[in-house]
This record gives structure tokens, C-alpha cells and sequence, in this order.
């Protein structure tokens, strides 16, 4: 059973099918890496429109409050196994946008992330770095940021719902009219 | 050019030059539409924007419209105060009913009352509880720590340098 | 037109919702739209902003006068540098602060080279929608040389963060000015085969001729603005009618195709692409020697007296506003961005696409090349 799945990861590494949504202000250095200059279908990485057959979602930027909840029903969509990459450092700590009262700060809370890029903006070769990286850990059977999501539901879903369904407000009654900071 | 500030100034409304090609009218609340169709009827007939600014200490709210004239190529800055505890006003949607679509932000960013606008439903954002953002007593800083629950040293232990508050 | 001739009329179809965007590859950037169809025709367009805000406004002014040069470029993402640029000149009138010749003139080669690509990236969006790839690949291969100068230049190839208030922050390199000839050679040479590929495909014209017109009167009432509003006969440029910089000392033309449908305003794009260059080659033979700077407060000291200013730039959307009030501390009071695509992509849209097939309507959204960051701030 071990060598089916040896070899099944072997061929699944060199055919991973990205989801074209751009989610975020990094989108704008998808179109170098995929077309002629730094050509990433070379990889057996191509860009695909529907989530249910793809494999790859690339969270490329902050999120906001809205389209975190897109992204979380698009996740839940794509079938197993599915791979997602955090692209720039708004993904890791909330980035340049880090005070906001409508982006995410940390994306691992939300969704399970197997790779980072670091940058604002990352070039395309470290796109492509990363893509890289992600073959390898795939071929080596080590990506199973899937798996976690299944195991570990209860706990993602909490997160999510405390962001996207409160109903009560997040700062408490303001007892005089003050100007702040 | 400077003819129309003289009509301007013959109207009773105080009215200055900001630049080489704006000037700006302070009007008082109630003679707001006649401002702007006066100056629709006179070539301002493009409508470009509507913003407000929170002055917390005065404890008004001054509404700001930015128009412009293709043919005198000049640019004309309306401004209006209305009080901060009951802003109510109406809806400039007879003249341009593009201004619709500006007061909805307005209505959701600021809590600005539009009487006539059929449209003030939710716009940018979603399942909003809390006062409107963009006034000054909301404090962006500790809504974001207290919904996202990120702390600074959570990166990974990495201390990040202090930041200039 | 009914194509399927089984079919009488259209009442025999269905009524439905349909969901254009977020993830789409027919919209441009993070948007969307709820349309309510019957059959292939779409009756009631509603916009979905609001995916893309992330509160500028409100972030301006937790921040310093010149630590917000870092923050604004992310507000269009295609073409960071008009920011930079309008909220600089807005300071610099507010402070009285002269700019030398040599910075405003390297303010001008930055803002036509933002331009031309911007206009490059455009275009490739209609290839895209139509189902034209080839051009895709040209387009955005040809734009990457721009990012290439911009990289040695700034140090960044999609952010630039160059601007600051009284000049820019480091001069040219030498030999810059030469690869940027260069440049304007090769691109020139490569114009005719977009011409030829682009513009007279019989396909493309066939999508786009008479597709979505807007006659002038409307396109004043509906707050258009840019090449839109040029390609339907109103030909306002700010940078003819209240120059700023140094355009007043510059030679161009407005290039005129006033049909008012979807092919005018891509020709219009690309007839400006060319005016583009020859702007810039005036400005590589006609750059003074001098300083790139001048002195001014250190960022802990840097107050703007009291007032406010509406600072704008032409970008390749249209009029890019800036409205700044300060009340003279280190901090702005309060900033207002006007982007030019929120009245074609809130507003109008709601009005020009009923009626419209549901095929046509990522085209049109492309042809007016509306850039949801710069309405959702």
C-alpha cells in the first residue's frame, strides 16, 4: 500500500492545479509568474476556475473580514488533498495593516497554511521557490495541512465563528465622547 | 474666472480661493441645495466626490462636495456643517443621483442620517454591531487586538521593535 | 439579436441569480456582482463591494505625514505611483514648499512610465476575456521590462515608496536614462504588431464594436472620468486644463476617437500609449542638471499648517483625488481618497449592464478597466 502511495505522490507533485482567485492586493505578480517570462506551467502549475478541481489555494495578501468567509467556503469546496500557501507577510502577522479593524492578523487561525512566502511584495522567483518547496514536501508524503483541518475542526471552526457571526458589538459602551490617539 | 467668486460672495456665502484652480464655499445647512444648483446651473455639472470630516471638539460633523466644471476647468469644494449627536440632512439625489451612492458610504462610515434616499442599506461592510469606523471616538487599535486576539509576541517569538504611536 | 433560432422570443426562459466574482477569472480583481437573469440576458446588476477595504482612511491618521508614503501605494495596485505623487504635491502646497526642476521632471518620467504600464495591463485584460491569450503573454512579457527600470531605480518593482515631499528620494543611476531609450525603441518597434493582432482581429472588433455605449452627456452625468470620458467625445485632460509639474512645458496631443462604445475606449488607451512615449522622450533630451531634493522638517517635526487642499493627479483610470485637512500637528486630521472607478463601478454598471448578455459582460468590465482597490480603500 505504502509504494501505491509512494508513487501516486511522486506524479501528484507534478501536476498541481492553482485556483485563480486573487484575493489581494499580491495578485498583481500572478500574471508575471504565469505567463512567458517566468513561466510556472513548466511545473505542471496552471491556473484553474472552479474550486472543485483544484489543488492549490493561494491566499495572495490580507483578507478581509468579507471575503475571509468566501475563502473559508471555497477551502471547504476544493477536495482533498489541497494545499494552501500564504503569500506576503500580511498572511504571517497582519502586515502593513496590522491596527486595521478589517483585516485578519494571523491566517493560520482560519485555515491551515503549509507554506509561507515572505515579502510585500514576493517576487516571482520566490513564488516559484515555493512551489518548489511544495513539491517536494508533497513527494515526500510531509503536506498534510488537510488532514489537520479534519482533526482539528472544532477548533478552526471557533475561530472563524467568533470573527465572521458575532452578535454583540466587539467594544464595550463608550461612556464619553473622546478623540482617540 | 474670479467673476464667479464675486457672484459667490453677492449670494451672502463666505468663499476663498485654495488653490489655482479650486476654491471653496462654506454654506449653512439649509441653503445647501440652492448652493449646488446654483452651481450645477452655472457649468459644475460633474459631480466627483463627497467625504466628511469629524470635528470631535467642535461636535460637528462637515460634509465636504467636490464638483467640477469641464469648461471654466475649475473645481468647486462645498462644505456644510451639521451637529454630531442628531446628524440628519437631506439627500442631494434630485440634482445628481449618482450622490446616492457616496451617501450610503457616508450613512454607513459616519452614521449620517440622508432624508430621501431610498438605499442606506449595508455597502462595504458586513454584520457591522459596533459604532460607525470612521468617527473619531472609535479606536481601531483595540477593536482589532480584542476581535483578532493577536498579541505582538505571538510572532513566533520574535520581538518586534516599539512602534511610534 | 437571438442566435438560437429555435427560440421565439425570450419568455420561455428561466429567472435566476447569478453570482459574477469573487472568484472569477471574468472580473478584474475582488468584486462582484449579483445579477438577476432571465434566459442569457442579465435584468438587475447590484455591485458587492468591500471585499478588498481595509479602513485607508482610518490608518492615515494613526500615522506620521511621511510614514504614510509607505501605506498608500497599496491603494492602486496597477499604478501605485499617482498616489505617492498626489498626496506629495497636496503636502507640498499645504507646507509652501518649492520642488527643483530635475525632481519634477523625474516625477514626470515616473508617472508616464507607471502609465504605459498600467494601460499595458489593461489591454491584456481584454485579451483575456475574449479568449485571446496570445496577447496576454505579449502584454505583460513587454510591461515586465518597465518593472525592470523601476527595480533599478526604486528598489522594488511593484511598490516603488520614491516620492517625498520637496523632490524624490535618490537621483537617477547612471545609464538609466539610456536604457529607457532604449526601451521606448523596442516598444515602439513592437506597436504596429499590436495594432495588427489587437485592434484589426476581426474577432475582437466583432465582440466589442457598439458594445455598451455612453454618449457624452452621460458620461458627465455619471461622473466618468480619464479615457472613458475621453472616448466618448469630452476631451478633458488635466493634464492640459490645469497642468501641474511640468506638462505646461511638454508637447502632446489628446488623441480623439469619440465613438463612444467598448473599442473606442481600448483604441483610446492605446492611441495615449503612444503619446506617452513621446512625452517621455522629450523629457530624457530635456532633464535639467540640479538638485533632486529640498530640505525639509525631520519626519518627528514635520507639521502641515492648518487648512485643507484637493490634490489630483490624471492617472490611467482618470481623476485621482486627494483630500487632506490637517490641523497642524505631526498627524493628518483627516484623508479622503477619490479613486476614479468608484462612479463607473457602483454606479453605472448598475445602468449599462441591464439589458446586456451575459457573455458581454466581463468584456465590458474590462474595457473600462475599473480597479476595485482604489473605490474599497
Amino acid at each position: 500500500m505504502s509504494e501505491w502511495t509512494e508513487i501516486v505522490d511522486y506524479f501528484r507533485g507534478r501536476s498541481m492545479w492553482m485556483l485563480h482567485y486573487c484575493t489581494g492586493c499580491g495578485a498583481i505578480e500572478l500574471p508575471p509568474t504565469m505567463t512567458s517570462r517566468w513561466d510556472m506551467e513548466r511545473f505542471g502549475i496552471t491556473p484553474m476556475a472552479t474550486p472543485r478541481q483544484a489543488d492549490i489555494l493561494l491566499i495572495t495578501g490580507y483578507l478581509a473580514i468579507k471575503t475571509l468567509k468566501r475563502v473559508v467556503y471555497t477551502y471547504e469546496q476544493m477536495q482533498a488533498p489541497k494545499w494552501v500557501l500564504g503569500f506576503g507577510s500580511c498572511t504571517i502577522n497582519g502586515g502593513i495593516y496590522w491596527d486595521s479593524y478589517n483585516v485578519i492578523e494571523s491566517l493560520d487561525k482560519y485555515i491551515p497554511v503549509d507554506i509561507y512566502i515572505a515579502g510585500c511584495m514576493p517576487r516571482p522567483e520566490a513564488i516559484l521557490d515555493a512551489f518548489v518547496k511544495l513539491k517536494e514536501m508533497v513527494q515526500k508524503g510531509e503536506a498534510k495541512g488537510y488532514e489537520k483541518y479534519v482533526k482539528n475542526y472544532d477548533w478552526y471552526k471557533a475561530n472563524q465563528d467568533r470573527v465572521l457571526k458575532r452578535t454583540s458589538p466587539v467594544l464595550k459602551e463608550i461612556e464619553k465622547v473622546t478623540k482617540i490617539g | 474666472m474670479a467673476d464667479i467668486i464675486d457672484e459667490i460672495k453677492s449670494m451672502d456665502l463666505k468663499t476663498s480661493w485654495l488653490g489655482d484652480w479650486e476654491f471653496e464655499v462654506l454654506t449653512p445647512k439649509d441653503r445647501l441645495a440652492a448652493t449646488l444648483s446654483y452651481l450645477k446651473a452655472k457649468g459644475f455639472k460633474a459631480f466627483m466626490g463627497l467625504s466628511c470630516v469629524d470635528w470631535i471638539e467642535e461636535g460637528n460633523f462637515e460634509l465636504v462636495y467636490i464638483l467640477q466644471s469641464y469648461d471654466l476647468a475649475l473645481e468647486a469644494i462645498v462644505k456644510t456643517k451639521i451637529p454630531r449627536q442628531r446628524p440628519v440632512i437631506e439627500s442631494m439625489g434630485t440634482l445628481w443621483k449618482l450622490c446616492e451612492v457616496y451617501e450610503r458610504e457616508m450613512h454607513e462610515f459616519f452614521g449620517i442620517e440622508f432624508t430621501g434616499n431610498p438605499n442606506l442599506k449595508p455597502f462595504f461592510l458586513e454584520n457591522w454591531l459596533d459604532i460607525p469606523p470612521l468617527r473619531k471616538d472609535f479606536d481601531t487599535l483595540a477593536f482589532s487586538e480584542e476581535l483578532f486576539e493577536f498579541k505582538e509576541d505571538e510572532t513566533h517569538g520574535i520581538k518586534s521593535p516599539k512602534r511610534i504611536e | 439579436m437571438e442566435l438560437n433560432p429555435l427560440r421565439e422570443s425570450n419568455d420561455d426562459y428561466k429567472y435566476y441569480e447569478l453570482f459574477i466574482g469573487p472568484n472569477h477569472p471574468g472580473i478584474e480583481g475582488n468584486f462582484s456582482y449579483v445579477l438577476k437573469m432571465k434566459g442569457h440576458t442579465v435584468e438587475e446588476a447590484t455591485p458587492d463591494p468591500g471585499l478588498l477595504h481595509r479602513g485607508f482612511e482610518k490608518l492615515m491618521e494613526r500615522r506620521l505625514w511621511t510614514q504614510n508614503l509607505a501605506l498608500i501605494p497599496r491603494i492602486c495596485v496597477p499604478e501605485p505611483d499617482v498616489n505617492e505623487v498626489a498626496y506629495c504635491l497636496g503636502v507640498e502646497h499645504m507646507m509652501g514648499i518649492e520642488v527643483p526642476k530635475r525632481a519634477q521632471y523625474i516625477r514626470v518620467i515616473v508617472l508616464e512610465l507607471a502609465r504605459i504600464a498600467s494601460f499595458l495591463f489593461g489591454i491584456s485584460g481584454l485579451g483575456g476575456t475574449t479568449g485571446h491569450y496570445t496577447s496576454v503573454q505579449w502584454l505583460i512579457g513587454d510591461r515586465d521590462y518597465i518593472l525592470d527600470l523601476f527595480e533599478w531605480l526604486t528598489g522594488g518593482r511593484v511598490y516603488h515608496i520614491y516620492q517625498y515631499p520637496g523632490g524624490v528620494k535618490n537621483d537617477l543611476p547612471d545609464g538609466w536614462l539610456d536604457k529607457l531609450s532604449d526601451f521606448l525603441d523596442y516598444l515602439e518597434k513592437r506597436l504596429p504588431e499590436y495594432d495588427k493582432f489587437i485592434f484589426q482581429n476581426p474577432i475582437i472588433q466583432k465582440r466589442t464594436v457598439g458594445l455598451g455605449y455612453i454618449s457624452p452627456e452621460d458620461a458627465i452625468e455619471n461622473g466618468l472620468t480619464g479615457p472613458n470620458l475621453r472616448a466618448s467625445g469630452v476631451m478633458y485632460d488635466i493634464r492640459k486644463a490645469q497642468p501641474y509639474l511640468v506638462y505646461n512645458e511638454l508637447d502632446f496631443d489628446i488623441p480623439k476617437t469619440g465613438d463612444g462604445d467598448a473599442f473606442s475606449r481600448v483604441l483610446q488607451r492605446r492611441l495615449e500609449l503612444g503619446e506617452s512615449i513621446k512625452i517621455l522622450r522629450q523629457c530624457v533630451k530635456q532633464i535639467p542638471e540640479g538638485p533632486h531634493k529640498t530640505k525639509v522638517p525631520n519626519p518627528f517635526q514635520f507639521r502641515v499648517p492648518k487648512g485643507s487642499y484637493y490634490s489630483k493627479v490624471e492617472s490611467s483610470r482618470g481623476e485621482f483625488g486627494y483630500y487632506i485637512v490637517s490641523d497642524g500637528d505631526v498627524k493628518p486630521y483627516r484623508v479622503y481618497v477619490r479613486g476614479p472607478s468608484y462612479s463607473i463601478g457602483l454606479y453605472y454598471a448598475t445602468k449599462a449592464l441591464i439589458g446586456m448578455r451575459i457573455e458581454d459582460v466581463p468584456v465590458w468590465i474590462h474595457t473600462t478597466d475599473m480597479c476595485p482597490p482604489d473605490f474599497d480603500r
